[in-house]
């Protein structure tokens, strides 16, 4: 199997991880927060960039001690076993392409501020961009990485000139800052920490692409550190101006773009183009980093064997792995042609909390197993910063939109099929699928004779489909011994 | 067992389909349209497997 190139430094790694980070979020999501808790949005931002801090630590020091591409599930591996390594594997995979299809949504959503278009071409927008990123990305790393910088360092730009006119607006309106702070209590703060924990993971983006980083043991945790610590206070910065840009909390919370009328307020006109312009950059510049990193976590999955060869390939003029790509833009583009964005951010907070768990989990059994590896970065205060990430991430978990938990939970039980389905070979799988054909037709057989009425249409229906399963399911068990 | 696995394989792909087009039905994302797609989803991979046996 072809390796890939080391050719990214400390700097595109940043921007790596930054592009990933302050992207899609700050345009759909975090005006909106300030609507929905005035100026009190600056302590879940706060919080959260604390609670990533903590993870991130985690993630330094696994990064420096394996730096191989695929991240946490390469981590995982290492420290806890198959299983667990398979499903944080599957999680971030997921998590990125999930994320991938916020920020092509979100890109949709930033050139409606420019050009009027019907809403419901939305998801067809969405899929086009991905589509296109996918190519970018066939093209090679090289030409992803300097994109990606440059992207990045243009975003960043604007974005300080954005807070810059904000603090110029508020210079000019001091009794603006006179308004009454009202506490929401404490429930809705964590609301908010697990609506916009999305905006904080891009860290997790950097270690992903380990083995095309120089000198990845020192600039990976540097990166990565690097990254939360800008992420957050962009984040506080903006949220603060957000809240106290006079535009009312209905407005901010019922805006598709609700920096949008932020900017209004702080530049005048000027301000829906500007936030149209550079949304549609930051949301693209997230959209390349979620699609690096979910091609390079297939890329290594499929190196240990949990999905098919094929997916290992690296093209031998481009140099990128363009099956794993290939299998990433599909995930990506499924999520994206919903076009519910809120269902969305959500799914890509499960996913990449359920990963976060394990790979914080992984650290203190890598400690455990191996005691004398070499850790270029060692978190301070073991087993405390561990523990403590863990406990904030499954504190999140009650918060998350209830529908985002049930495909999460779907998503839970097909990762444990699949791990078994893929390690067990053909024949098994078989076995397999008799089983869950005989399930099926048992759950539709039951369901047809308890809720539909006796004698209709309906229930004829579905007493036929419960009998093909059944059929099929005999089939799959009986066909070995029937050859 | 090649021309029975043939016929319930088109069957259940066919079925499988439907279930992920009627899916669509249900406001999505719900618990029902989950479920179908999930049952759609095992039915036409089972029915593709079938025909694919079937046919050697």
């Amino acid at each position: 199997m072809s390796r890939l190139k080391r050719e990214l430094g400390l700097l595109d790694a940043v921007m790596i991880g930054m592009g990933g980070t302050v992207g899609t979020g700050v345009f759909i999501i975090l005006a909106y927060t300030a609507g929905v808790i005035g100026p009190l949005v600056v302590i879940p931002f706060i919080l959260t960039g604390i609670f990533t801090l903590l993870s991130a630590l985690d993630y330094c020091e696994l990064a420096s001690t394996i730096p191989i591409a695929g991240g946490g599930y390469t981590f995982t591996k290492r420290a806890i076993g198959e299983l667990p390594a398979f499903a944080t594997g599957w999680f971030m995979w997921f998590g990125n392409a999930a994320y991938a299809s916020f920020c092509a949504l979100g890109f949709a959503e930033c050139i409606g501020l420019i050009v009027n278009y019907n809403r419901g071409l939305m998801p067809v927008i969405a899929i086009a961009v991905i589509l296109v990123f996918t190519f970018i990305n066939y093209i090679g790393s090289r030409e992803a990485g300097r994109a990606q910088s440059i992207i990045t360092i243009i975003l960043l730009l604007m974005l300080c000139v954005l807070a810059m006119f904000g603090f110029l607006f508020l210079s000019g309106n001091p009794t603006i800052l006179d308004q009454p702070i009202i506490s929401p209590g404490v429930l809705p703060f964590f609301h908010i920490i697990s609506y916009i924990w999305v905006m904080f993971v891009g860290f997790e983006i950097i270690s992903t692409a380990s083995e095309e980083i120089r000198d990845a043991e020192k600039n990976i945790p540097r990166a990565i550190i690097i990254t939360v610590i800008l992420s957050t206070l962009m984040y506080t910065v903006i949220a603060f101006l957000a809240a106290y840009s006079g535009v009312a909390p209905d407005v901010l919370t019922t805006e598709p773009v609700p920096l949008s009328p932020v900017a209004i307020s702080f530049m005048g006109g000027l301000g829906r183009p500007f936030v149209g312009l550079v949304g549609m950059g930051a949301t693209l510049s997230s959209l390349n980093a979620a699609m690096i990193a979910s091609t390079r976590i297939a890329y290594a999955m499929s190196r240990d064997g949990y999905f098919p060869k094929s997916f290992g390939k690296v093209h031998y003029h481009y140099g990128s792995p363009y099956m794993a790509l290939a299998m990433s833009s599909i995930v990506a583009l499924a999520f994206a042609g919903s076009g519910f964005i809120d269902y969305v951010i959500y799914m890509t907070d499960f996913c990449y909390i359920i990963g976060l768990i394990i790979i914080n989990y992984s650290v203190i059994r890598l400690r455990e197993r191996e005691p004398d590896l070499s850790r270029p970065f060692k978190v301070r205060w073991y087993p405390f910063i561990p523990i403590a990430a863990m406990a904030t991430l499954f504190m999140l978990i009650p918060f998350i939109e209830e529908a985002a938990l049930v495909t999460g939970s779907g998503l839970v039980i097909v990762a444990i099929l699949a791990y078994y389905t893929i390690m067990i070979g053909y024949e098994r799988i078989r076995v397999a699928l008799g089983g869950m054909n005989i399930i099926v037709g048992t759950i539709i057989l039951a369901g047809s004779l308890l809720l539909l009425t006796s004698g209709t249409t309906a229930q004829t229906i579905a007493l036929l489909i419960a009998v093909v399963f059944f059929v099929a399911g005999a089939l799959h068990i009986a066909a070995k011994k029937i050859e | 067992m090649n021309k029975l696995g043939i016929s319930v394989g088109i069957v259940q792909v066919i079925t499988g389909i439907l279930m992920d087009l009627l899916a669509y039905i249900f406001p999505l994302p719900s618990l029902y349209s989950i479920a179908l797609f999930v049952i759609g989803g095992i039915a036409i991979i089972s029915g593709v497997v079938l025909i694919r046996e079937g046919s050697r």
